[in-house]
């Protein structure tokens, strides 16, 4: 072999020339547009933090109603005062016994249209509004939701309790809850052929990688913000950390080499015995995201303290983190995850509906959840596409800013 | 500026490793990106067109593993006839045009180009091919025997 170590200097000679390497100017620009792009992208990613910590603060702030626990509660809204009268007796409206009630249904005084107002005062007489219902009163206190219309209310009540114990006085239509999410979940892939590039796929490589490919537990945790409009539509969003994962079990050796053309493997070399490679390799893929949903959710009560609420969206998800190893789909041969070219900013679609625990100040929340990556985790030049799907169980605490 | 200064240069190494011009450029472009990104790492161990080289290298490599590069070469298919060569000894002694040269080694399989590069141009030793390419010292030499036989019958052919 040593008689062709002039091969060698052969080579060595003809790459010294470089005239068939020339750059021009139009190389430096697309370095410069490159660098200016990261810039940019910097300064995008401060902006929608940005943006999302000043929506954030904007809607608590515009949201927290003046308190008082002396009767009067202002709203926001309409600026008119909401008068609340603790004398005993003073006025009774209502048509039929309230002691012991847990629902009352109030005829509405005029025609105006029906509002909800949910009480903690059992004993809760009343009335002069254009209110249609009571439900779900308890001592002590009292919660008014919602009210249209009218300037003033006044709540009587019954001789024999001598004072309210009257709390919230927050009156609203719009209201933020605040909270944490945790989704165990499965994860999986749905793996598709890149129909351009698909002649350059191995002939054994879905009986020797693809096949031995699997689903995976993964997890997600993200800090949620929910913004509840008056009617029973709330918009969702948040950020946090999401992870996409699959099991890996191969076993096989490699023996030949791919040769291709035009996009297409034209045949195998055989390998000499020496570079045989054994590829014996079990493990879990993570990939890791920073994800920033947005939802529009829809809740419907099925009791006093129990409701439904469902939500669909998308995701962003910014690839951060991967860890393990995977098959190429040409040779082969094993890649650490950070030499894939792996698409940075991707796109989710999902689905999730559930049973929130709902109380004053807070709820929680189980609901099975899927979401389906929208475009393909691998990038163009991969000749198998992977779209990565998640199914599990959302867990989540959101507490209620200003109810 | 360092662009200017060795922009050719690391256009050679990526037209070495990638299989048309259009990659080349791409990888030119993204080379030079993570060399100016990179650029506060570079500790001056080695002189600064050697730490740029194998930076290209490592980034060639990594898109080769990804498969993005390899599949083309219609663009460096020789444009002249090759001069004969009549014996493995005497190759060198002839006058071989550079491109011939350079568009014999795009046709060999990847496993053998790719340690021709790193060793004949590039001065690598073979523990360190064999460590960037993940493979043994031993299969390192022997893509390089294999390489040099198969260079050298390419080039008989033409």
């Amino acid at each position: 072999m040593d008689k062709l170590q002039h091969i060698d200097e052969l080579l060595k000679k003809s790459a010294s020339t470089r005239d068939y390497a020339k750059v021009d100017d139009n190389d430096w620009m697309a370095v410069e547009k490159k660098l200016k792009h990261r810039k940019n992208r910097i300064y995008a990613y401060w902006f929608f933090l940005a943006l999302v910590l000043g929506t954030s603060v904007t809607f608590i702030t515009q949201n927290v109603y003046h308190q008082s626990n002396k009767g009067i509660v202002k709203v926001q809204k309409n600026k008119n005062p909401i008068i609340i009268d603790q004398t005993p007796n003073k006025e009774k409206e209502l048509n039929q016994p309230t002691s012991g009630l847990k629902s009352l249904d109030i005829t509405p005084l005029t025609n105006t249209s029906p509002t909800k107002i949910r009480s903690k005062q059992t004993d809760l007489n009343t009335i002069n509004t254009n209110i249609t219902k009571i439900k779900y009163a308890k001592i002590p206190s009292i919660t008014i939701d919602e009210i249209k219309g009218e300037s003033k209310i006044k709540i009587t009540t019954p001789a024999y309790i001598s004072k309210i114990e009257y709390k919230p006085s927050i009156i609203k239509k719009n209201y933020v809850e605040i909270g944490f999410s945790f989704t165990p979940s499965i994860s999986n892939k749905v793996a598709s052929e890149n129909t351009t590039l698909s002649g350059l796929i191995n002939r054994n490589f879905y009986n020797n990688v693809l096949d031995n490919e699997g689903s995976s537990f993964a997890s997600s945790q993200l800090f949620s913000l929910q913004y509840h409009l008056n009617n029973r539509f709330f918009i969702s969003s948040g950020l946090g950390i999401t992870q996409k994962a699959e099991s890996i079990s191969y076993n096989y050796t490699i023996t030949e080499t791919p040769w291709s053309n035009n996009n297409t493997i034209e045949y195998y070399i055989p390998l000499a015995a020496i570079d045989y490679k054994k590829i014996d390799y079990v493990g879990s893929n993570s990939y890791h995201f920073i994800e920033i949903p947005l939802n529009v959710g829809f809740k419907t009560p099925l009791s006093p303290n129990f409701e439904i609420r469902g939500q669909m969206g998308a995701s962003y998800l910014k690839l951060v983190q991967t860890v393990g190893k995977k098959a190429s789909f040409y040779d082969l041969g094993l890649q650490d995850l950070n030499d894939l070219n792996l698409n940075q900013n991707n796109l989710s679609a999902n689905v999730k509906i559930g049973l929130y625990h709902n109380r004053r100040m807070f709820t929680v929340g189980v609901e099975p959840i899927i979401s389906y990556n929208l475009n393909s985790l691998t990038d163009n030049n991969s000749a198998i596409k992977l779209n990565p799907y998640n199914y599990g169980l959302n867990i989540s605490t959101q507490f209620k800013i200003n109810n | 500026m360092l662009f200017e200064k060795y922009a050719d240069k690391m256009m050679a190494v990526c037209m070495r490793y990638c299989k048309n011009k259009e990659d080349a450029r791409d990888l030119l472009h993204d080379g030079f990106y993570k060399v100016f990104i990179n650029i506060k790492s570079f500790k001056g161990e080695s002189k600064i067109d050697t730490w740029m080289t194998r930076l290209f290298i490592n980034l060639a490599l990594n898109k080769l593993r990804h498969g993005r590069t390899k599949y083309y070469h219609d663009e460096f298919e020789a444009k002249h006839e090759p001069s004969f060569l009549p014996t493995e000894e005497s190759s060198n002694k002839y006058n071989i045009e550079p491109n011939v040269v350079l568009d014999a080694l795009k046709q060999l399989p990847d496993i053998y180009e790719i340690v021709l590069n790193m060793y004949a141009i590039d001065n690598m030793s073979h523990k360190e091919i064999a460590s960037e390419l993940g493979i043994s010292v031993g299969s390192s030499k022997s893509r390089l025997s294999r390489g040099r036989v198969l260079l050298n019958t390419i080039l008989k052919r033409k």
